[in-house]
């Protein structure tokens, strides 16, 4: 998942995604469970679902978010946001959906078993590759030593 | 004679809850505009407290048969949940352009007193089961009232009348006033589970270190507020039931104790009747200290942030 999912702006409090996407933050935003936090921006083009949605991939994606971590109820999470809880509740059934969480009576909102990976995005695995080929060749290392290296990274 | 009783366990209940389960919320130092919100919580509920005992003492004269004294308690509690409740429901979510939220789940045992409330869950049990057994045991007095009398018979030709007898003329609105509370305490704690956190005015801090410790403090002055408002459900549960409790096991021991030809199991009754009491007068003892619990919400270790 990109870093470009979460609303632009931060702020003090929880470490929303100050850098465009969600953040693991201190103890204060979690304590038992996670420590993981999201933030909306009322203000952006994207709908509050979708940010809701994109931070929890995000978060799930990175780890922050391990399988089976609870996560708050429809109810908390929209009066924590001030949404309305239909934006929390569509967020939520949309990652349900695809496998992200599973919701279970009596057992709450938990992080999916074995969540879907995301497709890598080519262009950005290019530019990843492209850039360390130029640092590299900066070093002074040879197509034949990058090439030994990146394979042995992969095994 | 019980009324001496009875004093002795209310003080050694409030003894227990101050030394064993009355810790304190610890005072948390946050910022004056939260501090100014939890208090609106704080007053509200002391409010509800205020009135509780305005018309429970108002109560207390009403019906010379003392079911006014029996619901007095009662309806204290039930003042107490409603003053809670309203104060959980008047903390305002957050308003600003950019809303953050931690993804921790909340849960109602978060922030119950544990061994209190199993004490409460006990006591709501026995106060069932008493007015239960004691509406099927009751019968009409002498002018014709509701299970306000137990009659026994020593043999198929006589029988005799004991009273008061707290059969349906007292349980039926007991219990009718104390399902009314307890659903009031299920939605007081998930509006104290689910309402959102106390959050200052957004202003555009940059994220650091002060700004985040301001966070930190916020957050546990949520925690300690949405804890002292669950304690103060639990405490005004048992007020709810303690006192009823108390009356009514005492009054039914002391005419099954006194009664000519006991029942099949009467006994058996007036021992369990026996342990009731103390359970109830602890209870009562922790609730009344719990009520009078101060939120903890003063000024500590300066980490105000700056106007």
């Amino acid at each position: 998942m990109s870093a470009t999912n979460g609303p632009s702006t931060g702020g003090p409090e929880c470490g929303g995604p100050s850098t465009g996407g969600p953040e693991r933050v201190g103890p204060e935003c979690g304590g038992p469970g996670t420590s993981a936090a999201i933030a909306v921006d009322v203000f952006d083009p994207t709908p509050p679902y979708e940010q809701i949605r994109r931070q929890i991939v995000a978060l799930v994606s990175s780890g922050a978010l391990g399988p089976g971590d609870r996560l708050p109820t429809v109810r908390q999470l929209a009066n924590d946001l001030g949404l309305a809880a239909g934006t929390v509740a569509r967020a939520y059934r949309e990652l349900e959906g695809t496998g992200w969480l599973r919701t279970r009576r009596g057992a709450g909102t938990r992080v999916g078993a074995t969540p879907p990976r995301t497709a890598a995005d080519p262009a950005a695995v290019r530019q990843l590759a492209d850039e360390f080929v130029r640092r590299a060749r900066f070093l002074g290392a040879d197509d034949a030593t990058i090439l030994r290296r990146v394979t042995d990274a992969l095994s | 004679m019980a009324g001496p009783l009875v004093a002795l366990l209310v003080g050694v209940g409030m003894v227990v809850g101050v030394v064993g389960g009355g810790r304190r919320a610890e005072p948390a130092p946050v910022a004056l505009p939260l501090r100014a919100e939890a208090r609106r919580v704080v007053r509200w509920s002391w409010g509800g407290l205020a009135l509780g005992l305005a018309a429970a003492v108002a109560l207390s004269r009403w019906d010379r048969l003392g079911r006014g004294l029996l619901l007095a308690a009662p309806v204290l509690g039930l003042a107490v949940l409603a003053g809670t409740l309203g104060g959980e429901l008047a903390v305002t979510g957050p308003t600003g352009g950019t809303r953050r939220a931690g993804l921790r789940a909340r849960r109602v045992g978060d922030y119950l007193p544990r061994r209190p409330s199993a004490l409460v869950v006990l006591a709501i049990v026995a106060l069932v089961a008493t007015a239960v057994g004691a509406i099927l045991a009751g019968s009409d007095d002498d002018l014709g009232r509701a299970g306000r009398a137990l009659t026994t018979s020593c043999s198929p030709d006589t029988s005799s009348s004991r009273g008061p007898w707290p059969g349906w003329f007292y349980s039926g609105p007991l219990l009718a006033v104390v399902a009314v509370g307890l659903a009031l305490a299920a939605v007081a704690l998930r509006t104290v589970v689910n309402r959102p956190r106390l959050t200052v005015a957004p202003v555009a801090v940059p994220v650091s270190e002060d700004a985040e410790g301001g966070d930190a403090e916020a957050l546990a002055l949520d925690d300690a507020l949405r804890r002292w408002s669950a304690r103060r459900v639990v405490a005004a549960v048992a007020m709810l039931v303690a006192l009823p409790l108390l009356g009514t096991a005492s009054v039914a021991a002391v005419a099954l104790a006194g009664a000519d030809c006991l029942p099949a199991g009467g006994q058996v009754a007036v021992a369990a009747l026996g342990l009731v009491a103390p359970l109830a007068a602890v209870l009562l003892g922790w609730s009344a200290q719990s009520l009078l619990m101060p939120a903890g919400l003063r000024a500590g270790s300066g980490a105000e942030r700056p106007a």
